[in-house]
């Protein structure tokens, strides 16, 4: 891994020095600053519009236009720019345009009060956007795209990501992602490390209104010896449904390597702003056959220098459709209140609450399912506070404090069945008598999570120009603190949920979260991003930045650093000619572990040292000795990742582009469960009396009269998994085509995924059947756990808009040109690595060795399915027509899965079968209230 | 075979085919009986139904304007939209519904509450174009009764699949269609396309079943004038449409009888014990057709005329493979009609609307194990309508009287000299009247009452002929077309016509059907009596 990183070192020294000279040689040539000027006017009545914001998106140039409706904005950057007009009352208007050096642009703009009334308004993502302040890869998708994507929650709007799979809308499941990731086939029961559902946890950063959100304290799972499980995003990515589609403003996906700016993550960068301002009353009304929403959002101005606006979703989706007639719940609220102090207006203070609470409540149906019920709950409080003071050359300094409180609330009841067994409910180390317990039970268990996230920030961001480039400089200190206050992982004792007892491996213990140290963080980071540019709309961009995360010990920031890592990050962008990027960009980056992979769960062994079971209960004796394994791994620390792109735009006129970039990410020293094998003992005790019929149980005789060796395999958590993800992404923009007014877009994106586990791997029933028989000396092991995933996914988008009549139809086919998921394994007979002793040693056996007699005991095939399971070619298609009402509203039918497609799936070389995609349909509408007041 | 002599109550059947200008004012209660909009690519699908003796849908005709006639609003052909559009108009309107009652086929539903939301609007489109779409959301809970586990248990079709669970089960259905024309100078081209889906899951039950359908669809047409003055045009269109239903049954904790039915054929019968698995249907249609209407305008008179010849292909398969071997089920289509209208003007406040229409289809089922035909099916509808309408402008009175009429021939079963088949013949007359009166400026009341009587004769295999297995669903249904039955319904409509051009409606109605007096009683035949009301709110705007 040194060597690694000082190659990556190397490269950035390189690349960085080349700009330097890319950026010498251009410096001479430095043209005037260009101008943008124009008017904006009423598209219906052609009145000009005072008081319209106008601003270049991702810069600092804004102007409001004067009682003439004109603008000018000077100084701006050139090359490609979006230029963005909003007004309270009207659509907000995005205009790419493409400044060239040195010249005043013209651009008038005709307001209308519904996106779909202005003409060629965009309605889905801007594949060339830039997100603000970055110069990664990134998705850029506005208001009016959100508006006319079908979406409950942010997970929906991630559908116009490339590689983004579409989903049809709903809350019925968790949704979490994973940007530039597919699915793998997972590792299996026997091995450790991460699979298909893991991969959320490789980390994709959420930026909710400038503070991040953070899953690492989520512990609402109940462990690899679980039985009744409860659906929740622990140990993965935030859940999205807490953050409703209606409420954003903005998304900007930063695909690429974000600036050191952002950090905890390896996957990339969301950064999500939600509606704040003045916003004019607006209802939201969805239904299909599964989902319910109403939606409710309002902001006015409170005096002159304040604004408040609040926001209230509530949202149903049906369960199980067929069989029950469960729902998910989602309410979410959201206040946000702006002051600007100061006559200048250069000071200001956002404060946002946010309020949510998912509910999932499966209750008992007697004729369907007695005895069974589950629940789960799930509140959050978030309350940020972000004062920005700006002077008059540019600089800014900001302070950024957030409060995170949820409130999770998991319970599961199911039936069981089980033989007589002895049992104990033991909590420390040591020998006692317990009782037999059996037969038919009702299982039950209640997870209380109270998980907390505090954050801080204090950043300084300064312009300035040196060395003939205009420079944007961002340096900061962040501080976190992730724990859980919750009562945890309750349960009767008398009751386990897990249930799973083999004499060796124990029953389940309560676990209270309140118990569990703290995590903290300090990061400390600098970013420059520099610009020189040169006649005829050439320009070098450069952004480079260092991160540095430290995670502490012990939880507070005042104690020592358990792990420290260094994340450096350079982006590149060359623009030869106007129109034509280049880009480049690597970076390194970290995720901290969960507080639950700090912390993980004591393992409790209930050794049976005497099984005497006999008719009569007063006549039984169980004795059980408890051993408690400490599972923590001292040497924990964050995943360290790497991600580098290489990538060309091109501008096609009439807002047409195409961009095709490659990217190769890795992350190394990703958390997973390695097997540490080890041992324990167990006392074999002579009975003084056993005769039946006495009416009391037998008592054992000291001493043991014999002790064997039992094996054991402890599970603990270890920075012990590689994850690979490379692939090609492509977008294609083509112009549009004026006659038809009809746009085409085409996003390709072609991934593959690989996930590597050191550590050993075991057949699980067999190495039962090593740790209960103690005349079997040894059991195989293997090493071998790969698995991979891929995945060509193409979008063609196709958008009709007439604004004379307020008509907009977007209809999206989605092509899984391919898609396969595969396991690697060691199957045949000569294929383990060594054996496991009952004293927990690892033997190593040369594979010379492994054929001779004396190893037949270890040859044995395993049965693992390493076929690579491949999805054949299919295609969905998925349409929204949307059209204005009078009074300003808007009415639109959405559909997904519009044909019913039946797919074609395949298993396998030889099997055959469909594969039924759901088909989804409803309307949806949105009324202005105050539009009938006017 | 028995002889017997039969009245079927529900003659509305026969006013949606014939009067798409009462259907497009009705609320839309089934959509396969697509009752409601005569322009779209959907227009003709009702004549694949079998009759359907409940179609007894009304809403106040006098509170809306009459539907003018052409070959976009009477032929469905969208090049005419220029033409036939010449203002703009928006109607939302949502309503309530529910029917219940005894008197019903075996697969119906005990009960249907209903909720619906629509939307409609025509508009030109600069000088030379004009569109016209509609949206429509239904959601409807039905209470157990009907064990069908395919959404139209009573097509043409033989093929059907049911089981012995009854379930109270939830439909939502939606329906979106537009169309678009543009005059090019001396001809004018248009096209319409249209989507209709059904998603219906059962709600508590051992036995869940999910079923869904999907309709897309849509039209091409071309229109010339004939003359100098272009008073005669004429239309021909193609029209396209395919329609996928899925349906699943999971014996998940209970069991069941799934029966798929080969017509009068012995069925297909499949125990399903709980834990079984799940029992799968698909249903595959592609349906095309090519038409030509005429239309004209002399004065106050304006007529059209049309014809349409369509051929429909369905395949169902019982099997998730890939190319499992499907039952198919063929048939041709042929429709013709004629609409003459004399409009009201303030010198003559009368109007006059007289339509007929006839439809024949000819259909051939074939099993999936074998090559050979295992049913045949002639299905004849003619139908007439004859409407006085007296508006006077200005004035507090209004009335509306309408009288129909309409017979149909059902000729089906195995083809094969000297197996089970069934020929019946129906005829239908309703007559009524409705009155409006205006109390003050901006109000205007309607209230009417119609009365339809239904008879039938010929010929249908005796009950106990029958399979056991599809005799609730063959000879269910037979028997309830042998019953002679009564309807009656009655509108009650409000409309305050408030700022600008923009107007709120009120709209009810009840109706009922029962059995009369003096139907022969038969085996697995229903009595009593079904009622259904309906109340809407609508909004028009101008």
């Amino acid at each position: 891994m040194l060597v690694h990183r000082r190659l990556a070192a190397s490269r950035v020294v390189a690349v960085l020095a080349t700009c330097c000279v890319a950026a010498g040689t251009l410096t001479a040539q430095v043209p005037p600053p260009p101008v943008v000027t124009g008017q904006v006017v009423v598209q219906e009545t052609g009145a000009p519009l005072a008081g319209a914001l106008v601003s270049l998106e991702g810069t600092r140039f804004a102007a409001l236009t004067g009682s003439e409706g004109r603008f000018r904005l000077e100084g701006v950057p050139p090359g490609p720019q979006v230029l963005r007009v909003s007004m309270l009352g009207y659509a907000t208007a995005r205009i790419p345009l493409t400044v060239a050096p040195g010249a005043v642009l013209q651009q008038d703009v005709r307001m209308a009060v519904s996106a779909l009334q202005v003409e060629g308004v965009l309605i889905t993502a801007d594949p060339v956007g830039r997100a603000r302040g970055e110069l990664g890869t990134a998705t850029v998708i506005d208001r009016a795209a959100i508006q006319y994507q079908t979406a409950t929650s942010l997970a929906g709007i991630l559908e116009l990501v490339p590689g983004v799979p579409i989903r049809p809308p709903g809350i019925d499941g968790v949704q979490q992602i994973s940007l530039r990731t597919v699915p793998t086939a997972g590792l299996g029961p026997d091995a450790p490390g991460p699979g298909t559902g893991d991969l959320a946890s490789a980390g994709t950063l959420i930026v909710l209104d400038g503070v991040p959100l953070s899953n690492n304290a989520n512990l609402q799972t109940l462990g690899p010896r679980g039985e009744l499980p409860v659906p929740s995003s622990a140990g993965g990515g935030i859940d999205l449904r807490r953050i409703p589609a209606a409420m954003l403003d903005r998304v900007e996906v930063i695909r690429g390597v974000p600036s050191a700016r952002f950090g905890d993550l390896s996957q990339g960068a969301i950064i999500v702003d939600t509606r704040a301002g003045v916003v004019e009353p607006e209802l939201l009304l969805r239904r299909d056959e599964q989902t319910s929403q109403v939606g409710f959002g309002a902001g006015m101005e409170l005096g002159s220098a304040q604004t408040a606006t609040a926001f209230v979703d509530i949202t149903r989706t049906l369960l199980a459709p067929g069989q029950r007639e469960d729902h998910a719940v989602r309410t979410a609220t959201q206040l946000s209140h702006r002051i600007v102090m100061g006559g200048s207006g250069r000071a200001t203070l956002d404060s946002r609450v946010e309020v949510f609470r998912l509910i999932r409540d499966v209750p008992e149906i007697e004729e369907l399912n007695l005895g069974a019920s589950s629940s789960s709950r799930d509140s959050g409080l978030r309350i940020s506070e972000r004062f920005r003071i700006e002077s008059d050359g540019g600089a800014r300094w900001e302070v950024t404090a957030s409060l995170d409180r949820q409130w999770q609330r998991s319970f599961r009841k199911q039936e069981r069945q089980r033989s007589a067994l002895p049992f104990t409910d033991r909590l420390d180390d040591g020998r006692s008598v317990g009782r037999f317990i059996g037969g038919p039970y009702l299982a039950q268990v209640q997870v209380d999570g109270d998980p907390w996230f505090a954050f801080g920030r204090v950043e300084h961001a300064r312009p300035f120009q040196r060395f003939g480039a205009d420079h944007e400089l961002h340096a900061g200190l962040e501080v976190r603190r992730e724990w859980n206050s919750g009562e945890g992982y309750q349960f009767d004792m008398e009751f386990p949920p897990q249930v799973t007892f083999n004499g060796v491996q124990g029953f389940d213990r309560p676990r209270r979260f309140a118990d569990l140290p703290a995590m903290a963080t300090t990061t400390l980071y600098l970013d420059d991003r520099m610009t020189w540019r040169a006649a005829g709309g050439r320009h070098v961009s450069l952004q480079a930045g260092l991160r540095v995360d430290m995670l502490h010990e012990n939880g507070t920031w005042f104690a020592g650093v358990r792990d420290l890592a260094a994340q450096p990050r350079i982006n590149l962008e060359l623009a030869p000619s106007e129109g034509i990027r280049v880009r480049a960009g690597w970076g390194a980056t970290a995720k901290l572990p969960s507080v639950g992979q700090l912390s993980p769960a004591p393992q409790f062994h209930d050794i049976v040292n005497v099984n005497w079971f006999t008719t009569d209960p007063a006549e039984r004796l169980a004795v059980l000795t408890t051993t408690v394994l400490d599972a923590s791994n001292p040497e924990l620390a964050m995943a360290r990742g790497y991600k580098s792109e290489v990538g060309l735009e091109m501008g096609l006129g009439r807002r047409g582009g195409l961009s095709v970039l490659a990217f190769d990410d890795r992350i190394e020293g990703g958390i997973g469960l390695r097997r540490d094998p080890t041992h324990l003992v167990r006392d074999l005790f002579q009975l003084s009396d056993s005769t039946f019929g006495t009416g009391r149980p037998p008592e054992i005789v000291e001493p043991p009269f014999r002790s064997e060796l039992i094996p054991l395999l402890l599970l603990r958590p270890d920075n012990m998994v590689d994850l690979r993800t490379w692939g090609i992404e492509a977008t294609l923009a083509l112009p549009e085509v004026r006659a038809l007014r009809t746009r085409f877009d085409l996003q390709a994106a072609w991934i593959r995924t690989e996930t590597r586990a050191t550590g050993i791997e075991v057949i699980g029933s067999q190495f039962e059947f090593f740790q209960l028989n103690a005349e079997r000396e040894r059991t195989p092991y293997w090493n071998r756990s790969e698995s991979t995933g891929g995945r060509l996914l193409l979008n063609y988008r196709m958008v009709y808009q007439e604004p004379a009549v307020g008509l907009a139809v977007t209809a999206a086919v989605q092509h899984s040109a391919r898609e396969h998921v595969q396991r690697f394994a060691d199957t045949d007979s000569l294929s383990f690595q060594g054996y496991v002793t009952r004293s927990g040693e690892l033997v190593p056996v040369p594979v010379s060795a492994r054929s001779q007699p004396e190893f037949a005991d270890l040859r044995m095939e395993r049965n693992v399915i390493t076929e690579r399971r491949t999805t054949m070619p299919d295609w969905l298609l998925s349409v929204q027509v949307a059209k204005t009402l009078p009074r300003d509203g808007r009415l639109a039918f959405f559909a997904f899965n519009l044909l019913d497609r039946v797919g074609r799936e395949s298993s396998g070389p030889t099997t055959v079968a469909r594969s039924h995609p759901p088909m989804r349909f409803g309307l949806e509408l949105t009324l202005v209230p105050g539009a009938f007041l006017r | 075979m028995t002889r017997f002599r039969r009245v079927l109550p529900g003659l509305l059947f026969a006013c949606a085919l014939v009067n798409p200008a009462a259907a497009q004012q009705a609320p839309m209660g089934d959509m396969s009986q697509s009752p409601w909009l005569g322009w779209g690519p959907f227009q003709h699908g009702s004549v694949h139904t079998m009759a359907a003796p409940r179609t007894w849908e009304w809403l106040s005709g006098l509170l809306s304007d009459p539907v003018p006639l052409g070959n976009f609003w009477t032929a469905g052909n969208p090049a005419a939209l220029p033409g036939e559009v010449k203002d703009r108009s928006a109607q939302l309107a949502a309503g309530l519904s529910s029917e219940t009652g005894a008197f019903r086929r075996p697969l119906d539903p005990g009960g249907i509450r209903g909720r619906t939301a629509a939307a409609m609007g025509w508009q030109p489109l600069g000088e030379r174009g004009a569109i016209a779409g509609e949206v429509r959301h239904e959601e409807q809970l039905m209470d157990p009764g009907g064990p069908s586990i395919t959404a139209h248990p009573y097509t043409t079709s033989p093929f059907v699949m049911f089981d012995t669970t009854l379930t109270p089960h939830r439909v939502q259905r939606t329906r979106l269609q537009g169309a678009g024309g543009r005059d090019l100078g001396r001809v004018s081209v248009g096209a319409s396309v249209g989507f209709e889906a059904r998603n219906g899951h059962s709600t508590i039950s051992r036995v869940p079943r999910l079923a869904r359908s999907s309709r897309p669809a849509g039209t091409l047409g071309v229109e010339i004038p004939l003359g100098s003055d272009g008073s005669v045009r004429v239309g021909a269109r193609a029209r396209w449409a395919t329609e996928s239903e899925t349906a699943s049954i999971f014996a998940v904790s209970g069991g069941t009888l799934v029966t798929l039915a080969l017509g009068y054929a012995p069925p297909v019968e499949s125990p399903f014990p709980p834990g079984a698995g799940a029992r799968y249907l698909r249903r595959d249609q592609e349906e095309s057709g090519i038409g030509a209407s005429v239309a004209g305008d002399r004065g106050r008179w304006s007529w059209a005329a049309h014809g349409e010849r369509s051929a429909l292909e369905e395949a169902l398969r019982t099997e998730p493979q890939i190319d499992a071997p499907a039952h198919r089920w063929r048939a041709d289509l042929t429709s013709a009609g004629i609409a003459v209208r004399r409009s009201a003007d303030p010198d003559s406040p009368l109007a006059v609307v007289l339509r007929g229409e006839w439809t024949e289809l000819n259909g051939d089922g074939a099993e999936a194990s074998a090559d050979s035909l295992v049913y045949d099916a002639r299905v004849r509808r003619v139908a007439g309508v004859a409407e006085l309408r007296y508006t006077p402008d200005p004035g507090t009175w209004g009335a509306r009287g309408t009288a129909e009429f309409g017979q149909e021939w059902h000729e089906m079963g195995d083809p094969s000299p000297g197996l089970l088949r069934s020929s019946i013949e129906g005829r239908t007359i309703r007559f009524g009247g409705e009155v409006s009166h205006r109390p003050v400026d901006r109000l205007r009341v309607a209230a009417g009452y119609w009365l339809s009587l239904y008879s039938a004769g010929g010929s249908a295999p005796r009950p106990g002929a029958l399979p056991r297995a599809i005799r609730p669903w063959a000879g269910g249904a037979m028997a309830h077309a042998s019953t002679r039955s009564t309807g009656h319904a009655v509108t009650l409509g409000a409309e305050w016509g408030g700022v600008g051009r923009a107007s709120l409606q009120a709209l009810g109605s009840w109706s009922s059907v029962q059995d009369r007096e003096g139907s022969t009683r038969l085996e697995l035949q229903p009595a009593g009596t079904r009622s259904r009301w309906h109340v809407e709110l609508k909004t028009v705007l101008r």
